[in-house]
This record gives C-alpha cells, structure tokens and sequence, in this order.
C-alpha cells in the first residue's frame, strides 16, 4: 500500500514534540536553571517560523491517507496555539522556578498539550482529532495538579480529570454513533454519506448532540462548566491561561470542523443548540463574575462568559461569523494572557487571590497597572483595544444572519460586565495599598505583558490586517476527497 | 433469536451489572475485581462479534495487566481506607429533598436516556452485519495501523507519554524540595 507520507507538513508538530522530549531530558539535572525553558520556547519558536515561512503554504492538502489535513485554517490555528505556548513559557519561566514545579516535566506536558490542539485544529478525520482532544485533556490535568501541596490545585486536577473523562466518553461516544450511522470517520466522507443516506437522521442527531454535550466541556459552555472555576482558580497560573485561551480555541477549531464539514445537514438542529448555549453561557457567565471577590475566580467567570461570545460565532457559521470568531479567539489569547501576567506578578510578592489586593498597583507597577487596564477595557470591548473589534464583528454577523436580538443580548451582556471588570481596575487606582514598595518583574513576566499588551493594542488600533487573514479562512477546505 | 444473540445480550448485560457494582462497591478491593470482571465480559463481547484479536488483546492488556496492576496499587498503598476495612464515606440513608436527588433524579434521567437510546436504534435502518472482513484480522489491522492509521498510532503514543510524565509528576515523592508561597 503506498503512503502519501508528507514529513514536511508534518514538522512543526515533530519539532514540538522533539523540544518537548529535549526539556524534559534537561529538566532531569539537578541543577536545570532556565534550560527547559529555553529549549521549550525555541522549539515553538522554530515551528511557528516554520509555519510562516515554510513549504505549502496558500494550499489544502491532505496527506498521511487523510488522517492529517494541512491548510489555511490548520495553519492559522497552529500559529494562534504556538504563540499561546510561547508567551505562557515565558510567564511560566519564573513561576515554576519559584513554586518548585518540576520543570522538565511542566514543559513537557505544556509542549505535548500543545502538539494535541495542532492535531485537532489540523485533521478531518475523527480519529486523529480525538487522540489530540486526548493528548491535550490528559497533560491539562496533570498540569492543572502541579502544586500538589496546594490544596486548591489538587482539587481543581481532580474535579478536571472526573469531569474531563466523562466528557471524553461522551465525545467518543457521539463519534461512534456518527461513524455507525455513516460507515466512516473521515468528515469530508461523512457529509457525503450523510446527505445519501436516509433514515439514519434520529442516530446522527443523537451523535450531534453527544459531540455538543463532550465539546461544549472543553468550552466551558454552561451548564457543562462546572470544573471550569475550580481549574482555572486553582491550577498553577500559567496552566490557567493557557488553558483559557488554547484548550477553549482548540474545542472551538475542532467544533467548527466537526459540525461545518461532517454535518452541515443537521445545520438547523445545532445552530438552535449552539445560539441557547451561548446566550444561557454568557449571561450566566456575567452575572456569576459580578459577586465573586478572588480575582482568578473573575476571570474564570469572564473566561466562561467569553466562551458565550465565540459560541455565537459557532452558532450562526456563515462566513462572516467565522472570521469574526477568529478575530475574537486571537485577540481574547492575547488579552487573557496579558492579564494574568499582572496577577502572577502580583502573586509573587505577596498572597493575592483578592481583588482587594490590587490596592494601590497604579502606584507600585504603574506600566503593569496601565497595561491591565488596556486588558479589562478589552474584555469590555471598548475602543481602541482588540476585544471591541472582536465584538464588533460578532455583532455584525449576528445581524447580517438575520439574528438581531442576539446581538442585543450580547450588548445587554456587555453593560452587565462592566462593573465588575471596571472594579478592578478602580480598586488598582483609588485604593491605597498598605505596601508601597515597587514591584520588581523578571524580564519574563515584563516581555509577556508588552507582547499582550501590544497586540491587544494594534488589533484595536489597526484590525484590517488580521481581518483579511481571517476572512480569507475557509473552515471547508475546496479539496476532493483523496482516497 | 439465535444464539449469538443471545450470548452477546448476556455477556452485554453481565457487564452492565459488573460495571455497576465497580461504583457501587464498598471495598474498593471489590470494586477492583468486579472491574476486571467487567473487562472479561466485554471481551466476550468482542468475541461474539468476530474480532477475535481485540478480545485477546482485552483480556491480556485490560483483564491481565491493568486490573493486576490496580489491585498492586491498592495492596502496596499506606492509607488504612484505601487497603479496606472501614468506608471512609459511611453510607448514610438520605431524607427529604436528598431522597429526590440521590435516588428519583438519577433513575428518572436514567429511564428517560435509556428510552431515547432504544428509540433512536430501533427507527435506524442498520446495515446487515454481514460485512465482517475476511481473512486475517490481525494482518489487516496490523497493516492498518502502520499505514493508513499511523499518524494516529504515533500520535497515541505521544498520548502516552503524556500520560506517563503527568502520573509521575502528580505522583511522585518530594520530600526535600519544600514549595514556597
């Protein structure tokens, strides 16, 4: 049987994996410094590059009998997770030096975590996309227990690893009633399969609905967020936001590739599940954020109410609302990941879990202080951050679909979000801190927040540059079926 | 209804029991050995249905090593409720309100998913199962899995990888390296 064995397409992940191998061997010596962390941040700067620069670009094609599918999509989400991998390197590097977390270990389970979403953003078949939801779900829980003598951690690596398998389960579960009901695992066959045949309309609902229910964990859609508080409160802060912002963009790359290419038959059925899910997960999402008084517990809930956002974009699915759902997934990484460098820079002098503790940052770190601020105005979605356009755009979608009251619903969401994300930021300027010693950062945490920083800006600033990447996306890709 | 038939509804429903009785066993050394029971059954499932490989590999991997391994796990084990004797969540008989929530509301939702199930497989036009594979099926599989399917079969293994270092880094002793903060 001969093989279409591109490695070349193939090497990003490759180089990934390979760094995360080399950290981990680093991370053995007693002595490892900074080495696992280097080696970690140049392997997912070397694949990134590779991407950018590399051989196929501007094409789709699927290779490896149709287990692995390179194209314009995959490559952009690729990116979007090997950036994400970056910057929580390099907030992570401090962080884990100084709560004693085995940094071999951590890189390797960051990295492999990584390499698992480039395998959901970057696959048709289902197959290939739930061993990567696999890889990434099991190095999450590992990594969200790290602080074992934190109570908080332990806790939130067990309630994520009961929650997480059972949701697994469900996934595979809906897989394997998509695959009894069509004959195959590959979703360019499935669509075809699914618009021949007849009858089997009752098993397909039944697999769409168990692939909503597996997803829609990962998403932290509400009501199926119940780990999502405790894990992103607990677990080590860098795992935090990484998994925010790159578990989340992974469930919603492969959501958009299971729904829009396997079964744009059922559209109807799930465009209903996906606009009630996004409306109930915003909404509660906001509303719960409002009476919480641990910041990470704030963010978590904003973090769910987000996810209600890009839900939208998922719901509706015309081309326009996909870009949008990009825009908003890129630029809500850059945001999230922004602002918990400032709370892990606060965390490092003294305990902060409040948001008390952010008395007084306006004068202890000004830059920081100023920089979350850019970050809450861009979760609100004012102007001139990234999080506006993200909204924006969301918006328009909504109405050019014929849905203006969803987009109501997200306006009345954004004045509910208001005052809590703008207590923050009041707290950091009109409060007195007890301690007025300025806060020194490692160049580390400082890099993470000008890069955040920076990027939320000039998506605000300048949003026509990625608006013409994103829009130029197809979810769908324009190729035969190889085999 | 042939034989087959009904082989395959009393192994499916033995493991239904066992599986059941994994989380409903006090001892967690029972709920151990009634996994693996659970384990045997479903490779009798799996013979029934003509893959004869993936039920020797069943019984191999899950029945002979993983259960082997889990009860080593719960005899090599300190902690006094792990190794038996006393439940350390005592059984308690639930009132008012509890009632409904512990044993009304998971029955019903059970019911109620169990009859949307069988309605959902009896309206489906199933294809006949006679389109089992003929030959060899360890050939086939085998050169499934190193040539369509290796991009998977390698992504599996990284899987676990992943599943080894997080087991060891959550699991493993440190006894002179104090966390600070």
């Amino acid at each position: 049987m001969p093989l279409d064995g591109d490695v070349g397409l193939l090497l990003p992940e490759i180089i990934v994996t390979l760094a995360a191998v080399v950290a981990l061997a680093t991370g053995l010596r007693p002595q490892a410094g900074r080495a696992p962390a280097v080696w970690a941040f140049l392997g997912v700067t070397a694949a990134a590059l590779l991407l950018l620069i590399g051989e196929g670009r501007g094409q789709a094609v699927e290779i490896w009998s149709g287990t692995v599918l390179v194209d314009g999509f995959a490559r952009l989400f690729k990116l979007v997770f090997l950036v994400i991998a970056g910057l929580t390197v390099l907030v992570a590097a401090d962080y884990v030096r100084r709560r004693g977390i085995p940094p071999g270990e951590f890189y390797l389970l960051l990295l492999l975590a990584t390499v698992g979403m480039m395998f959901m953003a970057g696959s048709l078949n289902l197959l290939t996309i739930y061993l990567g939801l696999e890889c990434l779900s099991l190095a999450s829980y590992s990594l969200s227990g790290l602080l074992r003598r934190d109570a908080r951690s332990t806790e939130a690596a067990l309630k994520y690893i009961l929650i997480g398998a059972i949701s697994s389960g469900t996934i595979l579960f809906g897989m394997s009633l998509v695959f009894g009901a069509t004959g195959s695992l590959h979703l360019g066959e499935v669509s075809q399969a699914v618009s021949s045949a007849t009858g089997m309309t009752p098993v397909l609902l039944a697999g769409m609905m168990f692939l909503v229910v597996g997803l829609g964990v990962k998403m932290a859609a509400v009501p199926f967020h119940m780990w999502a508080p405790d894990v992103y409160d607990g677990a080590p802060a860098p795992v935090a936001a990484f998994l925010i912002t790159g578990s989340e963009a992974a469930a919603f790359a492969a959501a958009l590739r299971i729904f829009l290419v396997g079964l744009p038959s059922l559209r109807a059925e799930w465009t209903a599940v996906f606009v009630t899910l996004a409306v109930i997960t915003m909404t509660f999402g906001n509303i719960s954020a409002i009476v919480q008084t641990r910041i990470r517990r704030l963010l978590a809930y904003s973090a769910v109410a987000q996810a209600g956002y890009v839900m939208v974009g998922l719901a509706i699915a015309s081309d326009a609302a996909v870009s949008a759902m990009l825009y908003y997934l890129i630029a809500y990484a850059f945001t999230t990941i922004g602002a918990f460098t400032v709370v892990i820079l606060l965390a490092r002098h003294q305990p902060a879990d409040e948001i008390q503790d952010f008395r007084g940052l306006g004068q202890r770190a000004p830059l920081f202080a100023l920089a979350l601020t850019i970050f809450m105005l861009s979760f609100i979605g004012i102007p001139p951050t990234a999080g506006f356009f993200g909204k924006f755009y969301l918006f328009q979608a909504a109405v050019g679909a014929g849905m203006p009251w969803l987009a109501v619903i997200m306006v009345i969401n954004g004045i509910i979000s208001i005052p809590y994300y703008w207590g923050v930021v009041r707290t950091m300027y009109l409060s007195e801190a007890e301690d007025r010693s300025p806060l020194e950062a490692p160049w580390g945490l400082r890099w993470a927040t000008v890069i955040g920083l920076g990027a939320t800006l000039v998506l605000g600033l300048f949003p026509d540059a990625l608006v013409r990447v994103v829009n130029a996306i197809q979810v769908v890709p324009g190729l035969p079926i190889a085999f | 209804m042939d034989l087959s038939r009904v082989t395959f509804l009393t192994l499916a429903a033995l493991a239904t029991v066992s599986a059941f009785r994994v989380v409903t066993a006090s001892k967690i050394m029972h709920a151990a050995l009634w996994l693996g029971f659970t384990f045997l059954m479903v490779a009798g499932v799996f013979l029934t249905m003509g893959a004869e490989f993936l039920a020797a590999a069943q019984v191999l991997i899950y029945v002979g090593a993983v259960t082997t391994i889990i009860l080593f796990g719960i005899m090599l084990s300190e902690a006094a409720e792990v190794r038996g004797g006393r439940d350390p969540v005592a059984p308690t008989t639930p009132k008012g309100p509890a009632i409904i929530r512990r044993f009304i509301l998971p029955i019903v939702a059970t019911l109620a998913f169990a009859a949307i199930m069988i309605f959902v497989y009896s309206q489906a036009p199933w294809p006949d199962a006679s389109a089992a594979p003929a030959g060899d099926t360890v050939r086939l599989l085998g050169s499934a899995l190193f040539t369509d399917y290796v991009v998977p079969f390698e992504l599996a293994a990284v899987l676990l990888l992943v599943a080894l270092v997080g087991a060891i880094a959550i699991a493993v002793r440190d006894d002179h390296k104090e966390e600070q903060g």
